[in-house]
């Protein structure tokens, strides 16, 4: 499967994916300021034309909203998905069904009898706390998987480089699913720790 | 106020003006209580706050009007009469500026002088014996006599100005300082965030400072930034605030203390409340003053002028020592503080990354104030610059950015509020947020619902709030002249972006039609495009009406659009609907088809809202009759 490159990477010129290690985001951002430097209204003449002027605020303005969709890894991440499914909603859908494990599943529906019920004693409050830690370590683990697929994707669109120049990108569909999954999983457990964090 | 905007034609071009540059950038801080101007000064071209011919910077933000209304005096003579004048001397007005009665409601009680609103009930007008007039046109005032002290410091004329704002400040009172600027007659470059332009005085000449927090507190406005200062890159990563926060709120605190200590049956009380609220006020900042260089102090307040009276029965004295003024502060400084909790917060901070902490804005001297903050920040704020000046100095070094001096240092500011869009029930679709660096765009298409729909309203607000009548109202858009298609066949791209003004332009682009028509308008809010300029023409008096003339217009079309599709539906529902119902909805329409010739604006409106509310059962009832389309085309026309 093709994608067109989306917009807001052909905005910038950027290498599809990174890693989520924070060196990856100062190279981007370097990148992003470099241009910026390059498109910034503020360093025309005062006397240039509208049209000119026009021309370098719509090109900051794409440059700022571009950088701003995609300098957070897990942001990017989503965009990809979510651009992949926009242009191919036949073979590629970011409908996955989350699951937490069994024994979390049972833990949080006693959980959420027990604050439904209005219930607020110790026991419940350490509950939820042990609850909290264990979505979170699941969270983490869930963050480590996602930094090796993206960085393997990486890798192998960065061998198809020629591929790339034409302005698409050769992806699996496979590859995406998986990725899509943990994503998936994580925002799940996001929503849940922000319910719990009401009750806490 | 709705502004249409007509597919069909590109009518609404914004109007580009250029006036002719003379002489070099101006720096204006023009602040709630006080205004300066800056400006790079020959031979060594080095920016520097602008004295008049007795060495005076600063001129306080204060006009005055004599009895038939006319300007007699600005800035330090105008002061002068402040306490004793009180109901012709206009001060503080930067707190009115892009608001309407209704945006300031909650502190109408603090003001001192009377308001009501413009005929479009967009922006206040200050009452003052025979005459009303806007803030805008005092802020003018003061403009003018700063650029009157600028071109006599500097020896030759200049119209170009930079001139700062609060960050906190939102579209309508960008736009209504701009107006200011061009009704004083100068060209404003751009307005820029008062933190911002300090935190560019503070590294213009320094290597890298790193990241910093700005903290602002002026007259009557408090903001908090965060910067990121490296390779001559100054990066605003977020910015929080309250524009109605300030050095006021200290002198209030004082005032309402001291007001309840006045016997019921004192001497004091025979005053007018205003009058009493003024001479509350002017000994209250005097206290609040004096507290800054002592511990103790003492609130003096007496009937008449005469000091030397010695007549007891006639004045109070009331001891006021810096615990009790601290206490009276707690509230608004904590308030200033969540503030600063939500800026470190935006820029994904901890208040341990902040490497300096800048105390700007005349209000920082208090003594309480500085300590709070450096406790906050677990560091000595650095109140090493002129709280006063450095503002000023920093929109003149902006100006020598755009001049093309600025040796490559770029300043990249960020959004105060998120832009969000109404949806369905009356929710908020938000397309910008907040922090996001400028200048900065978002895109929504927009397609029609029905076939004979032709028209939708887009209703454009600012804040964070969930619902839309809980943020502040930038806009309503009507797009009209869709040619009948089938539901769905219409593609318009709705363009947002909001420049380096932090001012947000519009743009609707209908994809369909062959020829590409593009409409640019640039929402102005107190005060449009049209009315400034009759200003600048003629007699203000004239432009008003010429404007909402041309509002009256506009909405008597849309309204006898709404006539005859209410007519329809009647016959339409009469079946379906209670008696009661109808009946309801029949006063209504005979109310709007009355005030159709009435010729009033807000009759009109008002109207047509009452309409509008009245129909919406009615209407939904009906949802594919006329009706629906004519009233309420504004629900769901978003494509997902």
């Amino acid at each position: 499967m093709k994608i067109e490159t989306p917009k807001h990477f052909s905005v910038l010129g950027c290498a599809p994916f990174w890693s989520l290690s924070l060196d990856d985001e100062k190279h981007l951002k370097a990148h992003f300021l470099s241009l910026t430097r390059k498109y910034h209204p503020d360093l025309l003449d005062l006397d240039c034309s509208d049209k000119t002027r026009e021309e370098y605020e719509s090109k900051s303005s794409e440059l700022n909203s571009a950088y701003l969709k995609i300098k957070d890894p897990f942001e990017r991440c989503d965009y990809i998905l979510s651009e992949v499914e926009r242009q191919n909603p036949e073979n590629f859908s970011l409908k996955t069904k989350v699951e937490l494990p069994l024994e979390l599943s049972m833990n949080y529906f006693e959980l959420q009898e027990a604050l439904e019920d209005g219930s607020n004693s110790p026991a419940v409050r350490a509950e939820l706390a042990s609850f909290s830690e264990k979505l979170q370590a699941i969270a983490n683990e869930e963050s480590m998987k996602l930094a090796k697929a993206l960085s393997r994707l990486q890798t192998k669109l960065d061998i198809q480089t020629s591929a790339s120049e034409s302005g698409s990108w050769p992806l699996k569909v496979d590859d995406l699913t998986h990725i899509a999954g943990i994503r998936g999983l994580q925002k799940y457990i996001d929503r849940i720790l922000i319910d719990i964090r009401k009750f806490q | 106020m709705p502004i249409q905007i007509d597919l069909g034609n590109s009518s609404y071009k914004a109007k580009a003006q250029k006036i002719e540059r003379k002489g070099p950038i101006l720096g204006i801080d023009l602040g709630t209580t006080n205004s300066l101007v800056s400006a790079p000064v020959a031979p060594s071209g080095k920016v520097e706050v602008l004295a008049d011919v007795h060495g005076q910077k600063i001129i306080p933000s204060v006009v005055c009007l004599d009895s038939t209304g006319k300007i007699s005096s600005v800035g330090e003579d105008a002061k002068k009469q402040k306490g004793s004048n009180h109901s012709n001397v206009l001060f503080s007005v930067k707190r009115l500026m892009g608001r309407s009665l209704k945006d300031l409601e909650s502190e109408r009680h603090e003001i001192p002088y009377e308001l009501e609103d413009d005929e479009l009930g967009s922006q206040v007008r200050i009452r003052v014996s025979e005459r009303s007039i806007s803030p805008v046109e005092v802020s003018a005032e003061i403009l003018k006599a700063l650029k009157a002290q600028a071109v006599q410091a500097l020896g030759e004329d200049c119209n170009q100005a930079i001139i700062t704002v609060p960050a906190y400040f939102d579209d309508a009172q960008r736009s209504a300082t701009k107006a200011a600027g061009r009704l004083a007659g100068l060209n404003v470059l751009r307005v820029i965030n008062e933190p911002t332009a300090a935190a560019l005085a503070y590294g213009w000449s320094n290597e890298n400072p790193g990241t910093v927090a700005i903290f602002d507190l002026g007259g009557g406005t408090f903001d908090v930034s965060i910067l990121k200062i490296e390779s001559n890159t100054f990066e605003v990563l977020s910015t929080s605030g309250d524009t109605h926060l300030g050095g006021d709120d200290f002198d209030r605190a004082i005032s309402a203390w001291a007001e309840v200590k006045i016997p019921q049956d004192h001497a004091l009380r025979k005053l007018s409340p205003q009058q009493l609220k003024a001479k509350l006020l002017v000994e209250a900042e005097r206290v609040k003053i004096e507290l800054s260089d002592k511990t103790h102090s003492t609130f003096i307040l007496s009937v008449g002028e005469d000091e030397s009276r010695e007549d007891n029965s006639a004045s109070i004295e009331l001891p006021i020592d810096r615990d009790l003024a601290e206490k009276l502060w707690l509230a608004l400084m904590t308030r200033a503080l969540d503030c600063c909790m939500r800026a470190i917060d935006d820029a994904k901070l901890e208040s341990s990354d902040i490497q300096d902490v800048l105390l700007v804005g005349g209000s920082t001297r208090i003594p309480y104030v500085k300590a709070k903050v450096s406790e906050f920040f677990g560091k000595e704020a650095n109140d090493s610059l002129n709280p006063d000046e450095v503002v000023s100095l920093g929109a003149a070094l902006q100006g020598e950015i755009l001049s093309g001096r600025g040796e490559d240092r770029l300043l990249m500011d960020v959004v105060p509020l998120s832009l969000g869009i109404e949806t369905v029930g009356g929710a908020v679709s938000k397309l910008i947020h907040r922090n996001s660096t400028l200048p900065v765009e978002a895109r929504e298409m927009y397609t029609n619902h029905a076939p004979e729909q032709n028209a939708f309203d887009l209703h454009i607000l600012q804040g964070e709030r969930e619902l839309a009548k809980d943020n502040r109202s930038l806009a309503k858009f009507k797009l009209r002249g869709l040619t009948p298609a089938p539901a769905g066949y219409h593609r318009i791209e709705v363009l947002f972006r909001i420049d380096a003004n932090g001012i947000l332009n519009v743009r609707a682009k209908d994809l369909r039609s062959g020829k590409e028509h593009e409409i640019e308008v640039r929402p102005s809010f107190g005060i449009s495009d049209d009315e400034l300029m009759n200003m600048l023409e003629s007699a203000y008096e004239n432009a008003e009406e010429d404007m909402s003339q041309r509002q009256l217009v506009d909405l008597k079309v849309e309204a006898e659009g709404v006539v005859r599709a209410a007519t329809l539906t009647i016959e339409n529902v009469k079946e379906k609907v209670s008696y009661e119902e109808l009946a309801e909805f029949k006063a209504r329409l005979i109310d709007l088809k009355n005030a159709v010739n009435a010729n009033s604006w807000k009759q009109l409106r008002e109207a047509l809202d009452e309409i509008e509310a009245c129909g919406k059962d009615i209407a939904e009832l009906q949802m594919n009759t006329a009706i629906s389309s004519a009233l309420k085309d504004k629900d769901a026309n978003k494509v997902e």
